[in-house]
């Protein structure tokens, strides 16, 4: 996949956890794990929107794009 | 989130009158089965000379033909009910759209053409003069409306279950 999720930079700078981010976000823990893993085929606005809130920053920084 | 499911009672009871025709149905199959057996026995003279004589003369070929499409019938009856079982089921844990739903929905539109091309062969071998009557009936064209209806309709639900399944799997994978 060319499009590349890089949560656990975000993470590491608001020194929280996954299984935190999943509860403040509402989405469940084996969903954002797939989301971390970049197993996720598709993301929400919404999820974008809860993310980019709790982890203040914009969706540029949570995603990136890797040429094949 | 939607009540339909494991509770829903419309379901139990589809589910419980479904298994009552099929057991009805396997049980006359069954009793037509016994039927067809006897009659290649020397019991044939016997059963023939029982059937009412307004249906005009009996041959044995005739009413062997008769027994034998109508189990083919009550098997293509039971085949639609067993999948129309497994699609409730299929409801029943929250799982409708399901290509395999999509496969039964289509494999019961061709039970029914496969039906109604039976119901044909019956016209064919039932040619007395109050069969040919009935056949212009009123009724009978109705129902030959509504089977060609039914048929219409399972494969129209087909495309939509299977056009469900693949919307399903698309968002299987979002966040």
């Amino acid at each position: 996949m060319a499009i590349t999720v890089k949560l656990d930079d975000r993470l590491h700078d608001k020194r929280m956890t996954l299984t935190e981010l999943a509860e403040r976000v509402d989405i469940t823990l084996a969903n954002l794990s797939i989301l971390k893993t970049g197993k996720a085929k598709a993301i929400r606005f919404s999820t974008l929107h809860a993310l980019c809130r709790e982890l203040d920053c914009q969706p540029g920084d949570l995603l990136g794009y890797a040429p094949d | 989130m939607s009540t339909i499911g494991r509770r829903d009672p419309l379901l139990a009871i589809s589910r419980v009158l479904i298994g009552a025709i099929v057991v009805i149905f396997a049980f006359c199959a069954a009793l037509l089965a016994f039927a067809f057996v006897a009659l290649m026995t020397p019991l044939r003279e016997n059963m023939l000379a029982t059937l009412p004589a307004h249906l005009g003369p009996a041959t044995s070929g005739a009413v062997g033909s008769v027994l034998a499409l109508l189990i083919a019938m009550l098997v293509i009856a039971i085949l639609f009910m067993r999948d129309l079982l497994r699609i409730v089921g299929s409801v029943e844990k929250r799982n409708p759209f399901d290509s395999l739903n999509a496969d039964r929905l289509r494999r019961m539109g061709w039970l029914t053409v496969l039906t109604q091309v039976i119901l044909l062969f019956l016209g064919g071998i039932a040619n007395t003069g109050s069969y040919r009557q009935a056949i212009l009936a009123e009724d009978a064209i109705v129902t030959a409306i509504s089977a060609l209806l039914l048929t219409l309709i399972l494969f129209i639900l087909a495309r939509v279950f299977r056009l469900g399944a693949a919307m399903r799997d698309e968002l299987e994978g979002t966040v």
